[in-house]
């Protein structure tokens, strides 16, 4: 038994916007009545033009231009929203356009679909790169951890993936539109984030004036440089250290890399970039990939990899690997769904009715009364009737004056049986109930209406955060 | 086998198969990995062309497993705290019981008769619980399962009948049972034939209007109940889901498009 979806990637980048429609195969593999769905293909149907971002005069992301740009792309691709099943919309890059791009996003997403979503976060857009340049696929097929770096105008999004599971993620402030030049190689732009690594290179760049064509390279080579050392797990300098985003990356070595994002475009054999190249975009995107080129191409400590997407990576992450299918044993209510954009509380005190109930009040507090929230857990250790019955007074007792649905993700598969017994024991709650969901505190989680027998779930995730 | 502390470990525990005996793994992440995604004995090194000896005791622990749990007669003090109507099929014992599955699938006329006299008629659903080919897992599932199930038909307002328990029993009991006193659904829980991965994996065959006069297809089934597998709580919240909508559908088995 088989069933198609389809899903949809926006990506609104600080420099460029994409749209991309992907078809997911969904497979029920079982031969007993237990089923076993799993999504067996992932095909990219449509993948737009790179469009920049439309701007208006002051910076911000013109909303009515995105979306007009953005119907325009559902109508050559001859899909219509209500077609759409998943999918995610992402906005990218830095962040301080993220504030005003959300106000956007939250205007056209109606036109979107219903269950296509906003999310940001530097890791997440890192964890979605990865996915689409296929730097998780690859590490399915070697012993060794596989590291994407998508680097694109304002950030460089790193994934690092072993056996096909996301091991870290982080985010750095190097990026090919960091600094920008007008025709007259006049300075447009420099990102106050570089400036610490300006004055550490002694640089004479600075706003308005004639840039170097010298300097561009002695910066793009320096960026290129520091990634590398990330790579080796060699020492970085204070100003250098400074260019993570939130927090630095976990120990160890990465042996072997891919390079994805629209930077990545200009990452291959090429004669020496020179202004020509500077000038097509009026930025330093050509002399950043040529860098990364010569700094990866020439040594073996660290294996360079071909990536699947380049420019396309993030998109193409979003649209095709941004949805979860829960297990096939839940209890759902299709009509209580989508909810979007629900915080997620972790319970760590199962075992204990009181001691669930007193972890819930504290944590709950964060949240305002009236907020529609999701219960994460692990799931019971032993498994026994009695500790899921435990379980489930607990929860029933932590969220009795709560009239908003009992909404339960958990590792372990028991979410039927824990569903079954709250809707047992909790008379008139509405329960929606979902396992093989992993879920950490801070995430938000996003659930679409069932498909096969299983639930469709995005986890917004913000994992690594320190 | 002697740990440092004085104890000979237990071979026979399922966590012995998690450790990886290659001698200097390249990536011992990745081998865990693997082994997560099967209960095949990756990762087990060698010794020149053979099992290394932790191997080769694993190895017969599990066969032993499952040559126990076929041989040895179910113990029914679990069945018998739960109340259970207990009767047996023409089987006389263990070694009948594999040599002659024909034997395993029908009861005496007497036991026919007593089933029809002592227990509900007409039930929404019937249980039947089977020792089959293995009575460990009877013991290690039927509480969790059991409850579970018990609250949910409660919950849909079924009609259960009386529970009842075979000794000796293959899998076509239940289409006995099921004709004698009319029961709509007929739910038999079974331990499946041991493998080398437990000896206390158990099946639940459900068959809407199960009749001696169908074929095998008329059975809806859920497999691999166990801890490590499926477990029975959520197995018994399936069967509980399932049983609803064989009860609307009026038909079971490959007739049911699930």
């Amino acid at each position: 038994m088989a069933q198609e979806i389809l899903s949809a990637g926006i990506d609104i980048g600080t420099t460029t916007s994409q749209v991309i429609f992907s078809r997911l195969r969904l497979e029920n593999n079982s031969y007993t009545a237990i089923p076993d769905v799993k999504i067996t293909q992932k095909e990219v149907l449509y993948k737009s033009p790179v469009h920049f971002t439309p701007l208006r005069d002051d910076g911000n992301i013109d909303a009515k231009a995105l979306d007009r740009l953005l119907l325009a792309e559902y109508a050559q691709a001859g899909v219509k929203r209500e077609d759409i099943v998943t999918g995610a919309v992402i906005i990218t890059g830095e962040s301080s356009r993220k504030q005003n791009a959300r106000l956007a996003v939250d205007k056209l997403s109606a036109a979107a679909g219903d269950f296509v979503v906003a999310a940001a976060g530097p890791d997440l857009e890192s964890v979605l790169a990865g996915y689409g340049a296929g730097a998780a696929d690859y590490s399915e097929r070697v012993p060794i951890a596989v590291a994407n770096f998508d680097i694109g105008g304002g950030t460089t999004n790193v994934a690092v993936f072993l056996g096909g599971e996301l091991q870290d993620a982080f985010a750095l402030d190097i990026g090919g539109r960091l600094v920008r030049v007008a025709p007259d190689h006049r300075v447009t732009y420099i990102s106050p984030r570089i400036q610490p690594l300006v004055a550490l290179l002694g640089l004479s760049l600075r706003l308005g004036e004639v840039a170097r064509l010298a300097e561009l390279k002695e910066l793009a080579d320096r960026f290129a440089g520091i990634c590398r050392r990330i790579c080796l797990d060699e020492p970085l300098s204070p100003a250098e250290q400074r260019l993570f985003i939130g927090h630095s990356k976990r120990q160890g070595r990465l042996s072997a890399v891919m390079f994805s994002g629209g930077v990545a475009e200009y990452i291959r054999e090429e004669a020496e970039p020179g202004w020509d190249d500077v000038l097509r975009y009026g930025d330093i995107g050509p002399l950043v990939g040529a860098a990364f080129w010569q700094v990866f191409s020439a040594q073996p400590e660290v294996k360079l990899l071909n990536p699947r997407e380049r420019i396309r990576a993030t998109v193409i992450g979003a649209g095709s690997y941004a949805v979860r299918l829960s297990g096939s044993t839940v209890m759902m209510n299709d009509e209580l769904v989508p909810l979007t954009n629900i915080p997620v509380i972790r319970l760590e005190h199962l075992a204990c009715p009181e001691a669930l109930r007193e972890e819930y009040r504290v944590k709950r507090a964060v949240y305002p009364a009236g907020q529609q929230v999701a219960i994460a857990l692990t799931g019971p250790t032993g498994g026994s009737y009695e500790e899921l019955a435990k379980l489930a007074d607990g929860l029933l007792a932590a969220t009795a004056k709560e009239a908003q649905i009992l909404l339960v993700v958990m590792e372990q598969d028991y979410a039927k049986a824990l569903g079954l017994m709250l809707k047992h024991r909790g008379a008139a709650r509405q329960v929606i109930s979902l396992d093989r969901i992993h879920a950490q505190p801070g995430d938000y989680i996003d659930i679409g209406k069932s498909v096969a027998g299983t639930v469709p779930v995005v986890v917004k995730t913000l994992i690594f955060k320190s | 086998m002697n740990a440092t502390d004085g104890f000979v470990r237990d071979i026979s525990l399922p966590e012995v198969k998690e450790r990886v005996l290659i001698e200097h793994p390249q990536s011992l992440a990745m081998i865990k990995r693997l082994k997560k995604t099967t209960n095949a004995r990756l990762g087990v090194g060698r010794a020149g062309d053979r099992y290394k000896t932790e191997t080769l005791l694993k190895f017969r622990a599990d066969h032993a497993i499952a040559q126990d749990a076929v041989w040895t007669d179910i113990d029914e003090t679990l069945i018998d705290e739960m109340g259970f109507y207990k009767v047996q099929t023409l089987v006389q014992n263990k070694e009948e019981y594999v040599r002659r599955p024909d034997r395993g699938r029908i009861f005496s006329d007497e036991t026919m008769e007593a089933i029809k006299r002592d227990c509900i008629h007409n039930p929404d659903v019937q249980l039947v619980i089977a020792d089959g080919l293995s009575g460990f897992a009877i013991n290690a599932n039927l509480k969790d399962i059991y409850v579970i199930m018990m609250d949910g038909f409660k919950e849909k307002g079924y009609r259960v009948g009386t529970p009842i328990f075979v000794r000796y029993s293959r899998v076509a009991t239940m289409d006995k049972i099921s004709e004698a006193l009319g029961a709509k659904v007929t739910i038999q829980l079974i331990g499946e034939r041991p493998g080398l991965a437990t000896g206390e994996s158990m099946s639940v065959y459900m068959a809407y209007e199960a009749s001696s006069k169908k074929p095998e297809s008329q059975r809806t089934v859920v497999s691999n109940i166990y801890r490590q597998g499926i477990p029975p709580l959520e197995a018994g919240a399936q069967v509980v889901y399932l049983t609803e909508v064989l009860m609307r559908e009026k038909k079971s088995g490959v007739e049911l498009k699930i």
